[in-house]
């Protein structure tokens, strides 16, 4: 298990559903992930639970300014200067008087508790906020997107939702399908908008439930037009009918911690 | 789209707990084990703060007019 992670071979029911606060955020283990999925498949109350706070966990790193810290310490006398002039240098003339208050605000409102924590916590928060996609000097900020997937054909009602995670590698894929052909084999494909296709793996689609995926490919997120998914065909290097596609170019993006 | 201020607004509406949850692990990116053991807490409890903060957020971000 990880550092995220309790020694409970079989947790039950609640156990699980908190799990999912550190599944959707991006921070369990490759195993602990796998069993989360594998708990996901089986249990509705547990997607139902994944599917309330998803879209807070995706919408969370898109956020440029997070000032609200919880904290336990008060913050030194110097810091709300020090945070302001790092705003100021950042954004120029963008920084605002009304920001600049806002600022002010939130650093009041945390006062009484302890300073260190808070000087360390607004401090990283801050350059959370500044930091974009491209430029984090540390590499560990790296891009979601959150897909839809659509029916490509009437035949197949094929629909889901997901996310998409790049890492310097290529492309993680979480997804849940459903409305496949039960005991059909489908093929995911990343596509760049040059038409260059990269196979991220197959799957079995269900009889009375959703699918789980945990899938990746080796192309870039920013290099990808969509994701499609195709009957899988024997024969290797042929394409199947595709039965569901994701538009990824215009899909939301965000940045999350690696 | 969420904006930096529906999300300020949002973390200062929700219980310290669950705030301070949400920020180390997620924003400082520190190990849930050692905001467990600094809080003396067991890690699941760290968890669990991280998805009820997570529901929490949901409900305050929505009274600030954000959708999923």
């Amino acid at each position: 298990m990880s550092e995220t992670g309790d020694d409970l071979p079989q947790p039950d029911e609640r156990v699980w559903r908190e799990m999912l606060g550190a599944y959707a955020l991006g921070h369990l283990s490759e195993d602990e992930r796998r069993e989360v999925d594998a708990r996901l498949v089986d249990s509705v109350r547990l997607r139902a639970d994944l599917d309330e706070i998803r879209p807070v966990a995706l919408a969370l790193p898109r956020a440029a300014r997070p000032a609200a810290t919880a904290t336990l310490e008060a913050p030194p006398p110097e810091l709300e200067d020090r945070i302001l002039a790092r705003i100021a240098a950042e954004r120029g003339s963008q920084a605002s008087d009304l920001e600049r208050a806002r600022a002010r605000r939130q650093l009041r409102r945390n006062g009484g508790i302890a300073a260190t924590a808070l000087a360390a916590a607004a401090a990283v928060l801050f350059a959370v906020a500044i930091v974009r996609d491209d430029d984090d000097p540390t590499g560990q900020v790296r891009q979601t997107k959150l897909i839809q997937l659509a029916a490509a054909t009437s035949d197949v009602p094929a629909a889901g939702s997901g996310t998409l995670i790049g890492f310097g590698w290529g492309t993680q894929i979480q997804m849940t399908v459903q409305g496949l052909e039960p005991g059909t084999r489908y093929r995911v494909i990343l596509e760049a908008p040059g038409g260059e296709r990269i196979d991220a793996g197959t799957f079995q689609a269900l009889a009375d439930r959703p699918v789980v995926c945990n899938m990746s490919g080796d192309l870039q997120l920013p290099d990808m037009g969509r994701l499609v998914i195709e009957e899988a065909t024997p024969e290797p290097g042929t394409s199947g009918e595709v039965v569901a596609t994701a538009d990824v170019v215009n899909a939301p993006t965000g940045t999350t911690r690696a | 789209m969420l904006t930096s201020w529906q999300l300020d607004e949002a973390l200062a509406r929700i219980s310290p707990e669950h705030r301070l949850a949400i920020v180390e692990t997620h924003y400082r990116g520190r190990p849930y084990a050692e905001v467990a053991a600094e809080l003396g807490v067991p890690v699941g409890t760290i968890r669990s703060r991280v998805f009820y903060g997570l529901r929490a957020l949901r409900l305050a971000l929505e009274e600030t007019g954000w959708s999923a």
